[in-house]
């Protein structure tokens, strides 16, 4: 695993933040995991904007963990953003949402999503979840550098 | 000596002399004896001599010598003195035999000239007479005799001789006798007698008298027959009369007749000649007729028609032209005849010539006219024909062959009856013969015949009769027309009026039962019609409307358009007249207050049509008044139902997201407390967290398949070709890899492709082969069957239900189920097993009902409590 990369998690529900830190510290993985709480403070962090001026813009994170049900601006219009920018419309976004809609799978997609991952509610499932999200995203995914 | 010598010479020179006579006189043997006598005497006196010389002179007896010399002198002097005496004999004789010769002579020419005389006096038929004037005795030669057709033995005298005369010969012939009796003188007549055979003969008589004295003494003449001579003579002279008349009628004649020469040169032409060429006889007598007369491109074919009249003999008859001296082509037809020579080399070629330039103006009038009529003939598309009397074709021409399909050289010999078959051959025999016994024109008449190819003809004859000079009846020329197109189609036309009359009646029929249909229909049409004439004035009423408007059909129809309802029928008019002048049904929904003081809502449609061309009006009103207000309601409930659906949908999304949060979370922290403080709780506290953690990943089953059965009914649905059979097979085989241990016999039929929705039926089958898959899971041999059902293989009210449609089922061999709780197997949350039995939120049923129901069909179940259970599914196709 690369320590250095950082996982930014999205999401407004601390017990969901605290289970998902739970499963990547039982997965060993030990990227630096931001946490926000809204849609709106995500894309402060990735823009260092407001709170998040002082952040280096290039220094993005190597994956997004995006809720779609969130406070001031859902997951839908965050990733919409995300895309939408040239510096950021690249970063890895992988959906982790409670919702099965196919209504909001099919959006996530039309947005430009790179993966899309229920929530189960077993939480050995989860944990199997977040352990092949690390793996794939963190370590085996390759991504064109934003700079150039 | 001297004597012998004298003696020799002498001797010599009466030989000499002897032979002399020996040429002179005609008794020469004897002459030339003596020649020869004296020859050898003077030999023997040479002798003689030479002996003397050459012995001695002395030898000679010169005596004896002198007595020879004597006597050859006396030798000598007697010849001479014979010799003269036998000349003198000798020319007596001569004379006499000349003289006598002379005689001969005469009497053969004589003989000679006698004969020639005769034979001439009968190859001229000549002959001499003559009389002796004083006692008429006369004789003639035989030619004579025979002219007069008389024996030449029998005596004649001129009264015998003057008897063959008669008439105008006799007097001519008497006179001239007369004349040379009386005057000497002499004639010379031709005269016409009559023989003794009685024939009549042309004589030249030619009489001399003879005179003695002054005196005649005798008449002498020629006679010769110069019958064939007159004949001859007469025969010239008419063949010269005929030739000056025929010379004069050429001359004189209208008709140009000329005389041509192989080399070109002209001989005899008349004046008519000069007129047609316009040269004059002068001119024509240099020109050349080839070069000069007949135009270029006539002369290869007039040298043809020469040569042929050279080879033939036979005249020949061509057309040509005439180059005129004014340079005018003058048309003409030539008869030319040929002149040969006894070699058979042409002498000259003598042509009659015609001026056609008329005639030729008139045969192209004729061929004008000619033409004129055939084209008018043969255009018409009719065929155009002459028979005889018999009926016998002798001419056909024009579309012959279209309307018979025989050639006109087919048609031609044959008899009118062989292009007829039997029955119209009955038919037309009388009347053809009535036709030619009446000399009748026929005009229009319709007759068939069969075609070569069998086709049946109609035919409209038209032909007049034609006669002969005498007025006997030699056929019919005329022109048939081909009408069988016209034939047809009358007979078309009077089966399609006949049908027309027919069906007049049926429809007049189907009318009258339309109209009672009708009338039936607006009597018991469940809206209210009414009628109005154009001008506002009801007809008819309904008793429908009766109802609707709450008066009697009476009283409605003394009403017009503008009274018709009280109140609220202002729209009426407007769109009555809307609807009379676009001719568009009008419809307008109107409120109103009946007569009876009713509110009713009604909706109207005014029609416009047409009876006897009189625009007429129909209303027809539906009371809608109830409908009106279910109407209302539904569209109120409907908006309810609408809400509430958009409620359910949020609902059903934030159950999606928020009610499987806390569930997570509890399960979650469980699975925490048990991993980082599992040792603090003794196996009772475990257990507990061990069921929270089960109840809450049941809730979170539950509330996925809630979700999913609450999304069947909003799913947006597709129809397409769905295999059962192959979705059974991927639930199966997905089933096959969470659990390898398990050992299912699976037996998937054909022919379960159905049309529907793909992801319902998905959920279908994967929610049935679970069932199947779950509650055969304590079964020994544990089978699973997809498969198609007999619809008579089922029970009766699902094979009702069922109909064709076509049925599958899933089956299995668990643990089945009691058939008095069917009915509760589709209910959601409704289970038949407890927990511990068999896992299962009791919703999979519920879903496969409603996604089945979804799509129009049915689904039911037959089971047996250990005897497995079979789920039937029929989808609307």
């Amino acid at each position: 695993m690369e320590n250095s990369t950082v996982i930014l998690l999205v999401e407004d529900n601390p017990d969901d933040v605290k289970l998902t830190l739970r499963a990547f510290e039982k997965n060993n993985i030990s990227n630096e995991l931001v946490v926000v709480r809204d849609g709106a403070e995500a894309l402060a962090y990735l823009f260092a904007e407001g709170e998040y001026a002082d952040r280096e813009l290039k220094d993005l994170p190597g994956l997004v963990l995006l809720d779609l049900n969130l406070p001031k601006i859902d997951g839908h219009e965050v990733l919409r953003r995300i895309r939408a920018d040239e510096r950021t419309k690249f970063l890895p976004v992988v959906i982790l949402t409670t919702s099965t809609e196919e209504s909001d799978l099919v959006q996530s997609y039309t947005n430009g999503c790179n993966s899309y991952v229920q929530k189960p509610v077993d939480f050995q499932q989860f944990s199997d979840a977040i352990r092949q999200l690390g793996l794939y995203w963190v370590v085996l995914n390759r991504r064109p550098s934003i700079q150039s | 000596m001297l004597i012998l010598c004298i003696s020799i010479l002498l001797q010599l020179a009466a030989a000499a002399l002897a032979f002399l006579k020996v040429r002179r006189l005609k008794n020469t043997l004897a002459w030339l004896m003596i020649c020869i006598a004296f020859l050898l005497m003077a030999l023997r006196r040479l002798i003689t001599l030479v002996h003397a010389v050459q012995s001695d002179v002395e030898g000679i007896n010169l005596s004896a010598e002198t007595v020879g010399l004597l006597i050859s002198c006396l030798l000598v002097g007697g010849g001479w003195l014979m010799g003269r005496v036998f000349e003198r004999l000798s020319i007596q004789q001569e004379e006499l035999q000349r003289t006598l010769d002379q005689r001969i002579e005469a009497e053969a020419q004589l003989k000679k000239n006698d004969g020639l005389l005769r034979q001439m006096g009968r190859i001229a038929h000549v002959g001499g007479w003559e009389f002796d004037p004083f006692t008429g005795k006369g004789s003639w030669t035989a030619e004579v005799a025979r002219i007069h057709d008389l024996d030449p033995k029998d005596e004649t005298s001129m009264e015998k001789g003057l008897s063959f005369y008669q008439g105008k010969s006799r007097i001519l012939i008497d006179q001239a006798v007369e004349e040379a009796i009386k005057f000497g003188k002499p004639y010379d007549l031709e005269l016409e007698l009559v023989t003794a055979k009685g024939v009549r003969k042309w004589v030249r008589t030619i009489g001399r008298p003879k005179m003695k004295a002054d005196e005649v003494v005798m008449v002498r003449g020629t006679f010769q027959d110069i019958t064939e001579h007159k004949e001859a003579e007469e025969r010239i002279r008419q063949v010269t009369k005929r030739q000056e008349e025929l010379s004069d009628i050429i001359e004189k004649s209208e008709q140009p007749v000329g005389v041509g020469y192989p080399d070109g040169r002209l001989g005899l032409c008349n004046a008519a000649f000069c007129t047609l060429t316009g040269y004059s006889m002068e001119e024509l007598r240099v020109i050349d007729w080839n070069e000069v007369l007949t135009p270029p491109e006539w002369k290869d074919r007039e040298q043809a028609a020469l040569r042929g009249l050279s080879e033939s003999g036979k005249p020949v008859r061509y057309r040509k032209e005439y180059l005129h001296k004014d340079g005018r082509r003058v048309p003409i037809e030539m008869l030319v005849h040929v002149c040969k020579d006894p070699a058979g080399a042409v002498q000259f070629y003598y042509a009659f010539i015609t001026d056609i330039t008329e005639r030729l103006a008139a045969e192209n009038a004729l061929l004008l006219s000619e033409k004129r009529f055939e084209d008018i003939a043969l255009s018409s598309g009719d065929w155009v024909w002459e028979c005889d009397a018999e009926g016998r074709f002798i001419f056909a021409a024009g579309e012959v062959a279209q309307i018979t399909g025989y050639q006109p050289e087919e048609i031609v010999g044959m008899q009118v009856f062989e292009l007829k078959d039997e029955e119209e051959a009955e038919r037309f025999g009388p009347i053809f013969r009535e036709f030619t016994l009446e000399k009748k024109t026929m005009l229009e008449l319709e007759t068939q015949i069969v075609s070569k190819n069998g086709r049946r003809v109609y035919l409209l004859t038209n032909a007049v009769p034609v006669f002969n000079d005498e007025g006997e009846l030699l056929g019919y020329r005329g022109v048939d027309k081909d009408i069988t197109e016209k034939k047809h189609k009358d007979e078309e036309l009077r089966k399609y009026r006949e049908h027309l009359e027919e069906l007049v009646e049926v429809r007049a029929a189907e009318l009258e039962n339309l109209n009672r249909f009708s009338h039936t229909i607006l009597e018991t049409a469940p809206m209210g019609i009414v009628t109005f004439r154009s001008d506002g004035q009801c007809e008819s009423v309904n008793k429908h409307m009766a109802k609707l408007v709450g008066e009697s059909r009476e009283q409605l129809l003394a009403r017009n358009l503008h009274d018709f309802l009280d109140g609220g029928a202002s729209a009426f008019p407007r769109l009555a007249q809307s609807c009379l002048d676009s001719g568009e049904s009008q419809r307008e929904t109107v409120s109103l207050t009946t007569p009876g003081g009713k509110e009713v809502v009604i909706f109207v449609r005014f029609a416009r049509f047409v009876v006897d061309e009189q625009p007429h009006l129909m209303l027809m009103a539906n009371n809608v008044t109830e409908r009106i207000r279910s109407e209302k309601a539904l569209r109120a409930s409907s908006l309810k139902l609408q809400a509430s659906n958009r409620e359910l949908e949020a609902f059903s999304y934030s159950v999606s997201h928020d009610l499987r949060s806390p569930l997570r979370s509890i399960d979650g922290f469980s699975q925490a407390l048990l991993e980082d403080y599992g040792e603090v709780l003794d196996k009772e506290g475990q257990d507990y967290l061990q069921r929270i953690r089960a109840a809450a990943q049941r809730m979170g089953g539950l509330i996925n398949d809630l979700l999913q059965l609450s999304r069947i009914s909003r799913w947006q649905l597709e129809n397409r070709t769905v295999d059962l059979g192959e979705l059974a097979l991927q639930a199966l085989s997905s089933l096959q890899e969470q659990d390898p241990e398990r050992v299912v016999e699976m037996v998937i039929g054909k022919d379960l492709a159905v049309e529907g929705d793909p992801r319902l039926l998905r959920l279908v089958m994967e929610n049935l082969i679970n069932n199947a898959w779950k509650f055969s899971r304590n079964t020994d041999k544990a089978k699973i069957e997809v498969g198609t059902a007999r619809n008579d293989s089922l029970d009766r009210p699902h094979a009702d239900l069922a109909g064709n449609r076509k049925i599958i089922y899933v089956k299995d061999n668990g643990v089945g189920f009691d058939m008095a709780y069917a009915d509760k197997l589709f209910g959601a949350f409704q289970r038949l097993h407890s927990l511990s039995e068999f896992e299962g939120t009791g919703i999979g049923l519920a879903t496969v009902i409603r996604a089945v129901q979804r799509q129009g069909g049915l689904v039911w179940a037959e089971g047996q409590v250990g005897a497995g259970a079979s789920l039937y599914l029929t989808l609307e196709t």
